[in-house]
């Protein structure tokens, strides 16, 4: 199974959706994913690691709800437990390139640059690699301040070519966090049309412009208020975005 | 069907598996969030990147003064935080406790010459500490050594001197100079005062305060930024005399009423008959030795001893040195 063919962001898009006699989903693994998978995209990862585990008490072989799990723990900023939990998943899918990513960036994340460089180098070691596998390594190399990074978030982009246009709001969401905000502008901004429900895209592009002193901040922090209402992540960058001074200051000094 | 799990036929499970295993992840108590947040910030802010512009030798030596050394002082302001991080806290721990036996020994002596000896100890082990975190591995030279060490006791100094005022803001001390016998005070003893008791209703006749009375040059009195321990003999409004008792002790008479001489000594160069002082409002009359001979017209003791209540520093609570007669101060009245 594709890792987001099961996703569904159009809701005309209805084809694949399994339903029961009473017109009920069927809540199979396949649906507690499609769940997880629509909370990460609204950025509820709490949500969205629920509805991972409740995929994997489904189908333990789903390898996708396992890497789920990992990287929610990463967003929830549980970086020892997302390790010992990619490790646990290891044990399932030994030497699996994405969860050596996964690990890269929990140590990163975590202030650990030597390790998450050798996992990292471990991962893309391995064949079959996929375009989280490079974003995971850009993401190391941009804590490490090294010029590569851009270069592998090209190579991740290139890899999905045609697959997946999840991609760019990953690519968006690892330059803003290194603090590149007028590249990521560029890739948040197509997420936010493949994704015109996706309030973590949003939320992501109003941050990004938010940063550079852009006005049109408010506007999309406002589209991601309104696709999630009371959402304090949204509400805060909303409160910092607010000052003119501070938007001119932004323009002027980036950040 | 014996020795199958499931049906063959409908699928069904007919003996479970004996253990299932774990699906949800561990999660972090949100008590250790701030705490690793905080262990992140010190981890990044030790980090030090070296410019690119330096010459590779440079670098790798500033790499290491600055990753190591410099970051091993910074983070052992606290002391042993540095050994803690590098995961080697086992090896001071003798050290560290040896600094809180010095910083209890400068706090139980606060204010006497002991105090300060083991404040100046507590000061340069923490100094030691902190070089011990980094420095040391990377200078060997016994004068840079005496050079870093002297910088870093020298910046503790000046931070415990900083965190001591912020942290005691309220707390004062001095050395009495008349000694009462009432308040169990003699002349040399080292009190503690509060700066917050300083006002008109914690200040009663009797109290011992901390206020700026001057000092006398040239047989003149000269107002200065000298404090000195004093009682409080007379209040706003009242008439206050200087009289020889039937036993030939002088005391004070306060409107016609005589003060116990224990508790109200009076001070040998007060002790003229003829001196007699109405307060005005607002100020009160202090009393408190003076190291002169010879009699002192009203003039001079007025400009001297009358002193407006709100220019009182502190209001004295505890007796602290010596050690044999600490404890609180009663009050009079």
């Amino acid at each position: 199974m594709n890792r987001f063919s099961s996703l569904e962001f159009d809701d005309t898009d209805r084809s694949s959706k399994r339903e029961n006699r009473s017109g009920e989903p069927i809540r199979d693994a396949a649906y507690f994913y499609r769940q997880a998978e629509l909370s990460w995209l609204n950025g509820d990862w709490e949500l969205a690691l629920r509805n991972y585990s409740r995929a994997l008490e489904q189908n333990r072989a789903m390898f996708e709800a396992w890497s789920g799990q990992v990287m929610m723990l990463i967003e929830l900023g549980e970086y020892p437990e997302a390790q010992v939990w990619a490790d646990k998943a290891l044990e399932m899918f030994p030497e699996h390139p994405e969860l050596l990513a996964e690990k890269a960036i929990a140590c990163a994340r975590d202030e650990k640059p030597e390790k998450a460089m050798a996992y990292s180098d471990n991962a893309v070691s391995k064949e079959k690699l996929t375009w989280r596998v490079w974003l995971g390594r850009a993401e190391v190399l941009m804590r490490r301040r090294s010029r590569l990074a851009e270069d592998c978030v090209s190579k991740a982009r290139a890899l999905a070519s045609g697959s997946t246009n999840l991609v760019n709001l990953e690519a968006g969401r690892v330059l803003s966090g290194g603090g590149r905000y007028s590249a990521a502008i560029e890739y948040l901004d197509r997420a936010v049309r493949d994704f015109p429900k996706s309030a973590l895209a949003w939320y992501e592009l109003g941050r990004c412009q938010s940063q550079l002193g852009f006005s049109e901040a408010r506007a999309s922090l406002e589209q991601a208020l309104y696709l999630r209402p009371d959402w304090d992540c949204a509400l805060r960058e909303m409160k910092k975005a607010g000052g003119r001074g501070r938007r001119l200051w932004r323009r002027v000094f980036g950040g | 069907m014996p020795g199958q799990t499931t049906c063959f036929q409908c699928g069904c499970v007919l003996c479970a598996e004996s253990t299932t295993a774990p699906v949800r992840p561990p999660r972090m108590a949100a008590w250790k969030r701030p705490w690793r947040r905080l262990k992140r910030a010190a981890i990044r802010a030790a980090r030090i990147i070296p410019h690119p512009k330096v010459s590779q030798r440079t670098a790798e030596w500033l790499d290491r003064v600055l990753n190591r050394a410099l970051s091993g002082i910074l983070l052992s302001i606290v002391p042993g935080v540095a050994h803690a991080l590098q995961r080697r806290l086992r090896s001071v721990r003798l050290y560290l406790a040896l600094w809180v036996l010095f910083l209890f020994g400068a706090l139980f002596f606060y204010g006497g010459s002991l105090g300060m000896a083991f404040l100046g100890l507590a000061v340069t082990w923490h100094a030691w500490i902190a070089l011990k975190a980094g420095m040391w591995q990377q200078v060997h030279e016994l004068r840079y050594r005496l050079l870093a060490m002297g910088f870093v006791a020298a910046g503790l100094g000046f931070l415990y001197w900083g965190i001591g005022r912020l942290v005691l803001s309220d707390i004062t001390g001095g050395y009495v100079t008349q000694a009462v016998e009432f308040h169990r005070v003699s002349a040399g003893d080292f009190v503690l005062a509060r700066r917050s008791m300083a006002d008109v209703e914690h200040l009663t006749r009797g109290s011992l305060v901390l206020a700026p009375m001057g000092t006398i040059q040239a047989r003149r009195p000269r107002r200065g930024p000298y404090e000195v321990i004093a009682q409080i003999v007379a209040l706003p409004g009242e008439t206050l005399t200087v009289e020889k008792a039937a036993t030939g002790e002088t005391r004070f008479v306060i409107s016609g009423q005589p003060l116990e001489t224990d508790v109200y000594p009076v001070p040998r160069w007060l002790t003229r008959p003829d001196l007699s002082v109405k307060i005005p409002e607002g100020c009160c009359f202090l009393s408190t030795a003076y190291r002169t001979t010879g009699r002192y017209s009203t003039d001079t003791i007025l400009a001297l001893c009358v002193v407006p209540l709100e220019d009182i520093e502190a209001k004295v609570f505890m007796r602290w040195l010596p050690i044999g007669r600490r404890g609180f101060i009663r009050e009079v009245e």
